[in-house]
């Protein structure tokens, strides 16, 4: 049988992809290519694999902290110490179906003390507790790094956003908070405060009404927005 | 060899080892879908070469070399595990996550589960010309296989590769990426 002179097996067209061909069968391949739109397709189909493969390792999950070089010559590696570490990138993850168990004080001093280094990096908050407690301290901390940037002279944005119980802090008629809210805003002009408008909602089916003080916006999704910033490169933070 | 030179040599491949930490991460994440794995196989791996580097004859093969490595250390884990590795399942669940609700994560994890799908040999080779664009002479090298074998097992990575995604596509809403392989045009 008389084979079609143009005919390319899969392992040529790879070879090809991957560069691994002399120039005359590089030439025998483009020509195919050129002349035929069935080899056309199989080569366009490998190039999008390659780069779906190369997509999607592109930024692989990882654990913070983990490629300290220090750890691999020299101390006995603990992968618990080591996960503790990863709360800051992972924490979207762990907070928003956890809602809970993560030290915000102990975040926010982090944060606080990065405040004061050269490094820069805008923050969003997310609070789901209505625990005054925390909310005070949420607060506290978020005032300690307006003012440190503010003292550097730093262009710096901070988003406190709400839903759950966290939106207690923002809820006319409920929050006891509004002074510091209305302080905070009146001083800051790089902070503010977000309540989730699917935690609203879901608070009016229930027949609770809701009015938000006249300071807070209205993200259409705290997830969505805390996506968002992340993937602008903001840290986040579960309080 | 005087003192200092063995000292500055050290220092040197130290150096070079820590530069290909990212890739031979990126190597190990690929291979077994978890970043705890991957770390303590990249740690392990430094580790090594850190004992082995007067075998190391040559810098300029370091890259292979610690591959070649990555692979021992990979393959001495399958064995540990009985070639049944525990994948953390919640990275691949479908409940909706901060990152499943964009789709750029979602085509992401796709191609991820479909390369977990692929035998390990499959995706050993894929993973080094893809990601590493090692030749086949390099992976041929690094895996201590046939540089045949080697063509091979990529072709035959890429075809099973495309039916897993077009699977997927068909079977999933925002499959629109991978439907793309059938007309995607560059």
């Amino acid at each position: 049988m008389k084979q079609n002179k143009h005919f390319i097996s899969d392992e040529e067209l790879n070879a090809f992809l991957d560069e691994q061909l002399d120039a005359n069968e590089r030439d025998r391949v483009l020509a195919a290519i050129n002349a035929d739109s069935d080899v056309s397709q199989r080569m366009n189909e490998l190039r999008l694999l390659r780069d779906m493969v190369q997509h999607a390792y592109e930024k692989p999950s990882r654990r913070e902290n983990a490629d300290q070089y220090g750890a691999v010559v020299g101390k006995p590696y603990t992968r618990w110490a080591i996960a503790a570490c990863m709360v800051l990138c992972f924490g979207v993850v762990l907070g928003w179906f956890g809602h809970q168990g993560i030290s915000t004080e102990r975040q926010l001093a982090n944060l606080s003390d990065a405040s004061m280094q050269a490094k820069m990096t805008n923050v969003i908050l997310h609070l789901t507790s209505a625990n005054s407690e925390k909310i005070n301290a949420t607060l506290d901390r978020a005032e300690q790094m307006l003012a440190g940037y503010k003292a550097e002279g730093k262009d710096f944005q901070l988003e406190i956003v709400a839903n759950d119980g966290g939106l207690t802090l923002m809820r006319e008629g409920v929050s006891s908070f509004q002074p510091r809210i209305k302080g905070l805003t009146e001083k800051y002009d790089n902070v503010t405060f977000l309540a989730c408008a699917k935690a609203i909602e879901h608070l009016q089916e229930k027949g609770v009404e809701v009015e938000l003080l006249p300071e807070v916006s209205i993200a259409p999704s705290a997830l969505k927005q805390i996506i968002q910033r992340m993937q602008q490169d903001w840290k986040y933070i579960k309080a | 060899m005087n003192l200092f030179d063995a000292l500055c040599k050290g220092r040197e491949f130290e150096q070079a080892l820590a530069k290909n930490r990212e890739r031979l991460y990126r190597i190990a994440f690929a291979w077994s879908h978890s970043s705890d794995i991957a770390d303590d196989l990249v740690q392990e791996t430094c580790a090594k070469a850190l004992r082995q580097r007067k075998q190391l004859r040559d810098v300029e093969s370091l890259g292979p070399w610690l591959f070649r490595i990555l692979k021992n250390t990979w393959h001495d884990y399958l064995r540990c595990k009985k070639e049944t590795i525990e994948y953390d399942e919640s990275v691949y669940a479908d409940e909706q996550t901060p990152e499943s609700v964009n789709s750029r994560y979602e085509t992401i994890q796709q191609v991820r589960h479909a390369m977990q799908c692929l035998p390990i040999g499959q995706r050993e080779v894929l993973t080094l010309v893809d990601l590493e664009r090692c030749s086949y002479a390099e992976v041929a090298e690094i895996l201590e296989i046939p540089a045949g074998t080697v063509m091979s097992r990529l072709c035959r990575a890429r075809r099973h590769l495309k039916e897993i995604l077009l699977d997927q596509g068909a079977s999933q809403e925002g499959g629109a990426d991978v439907i793309k392989l059938r007309s995607h045009r560059l």
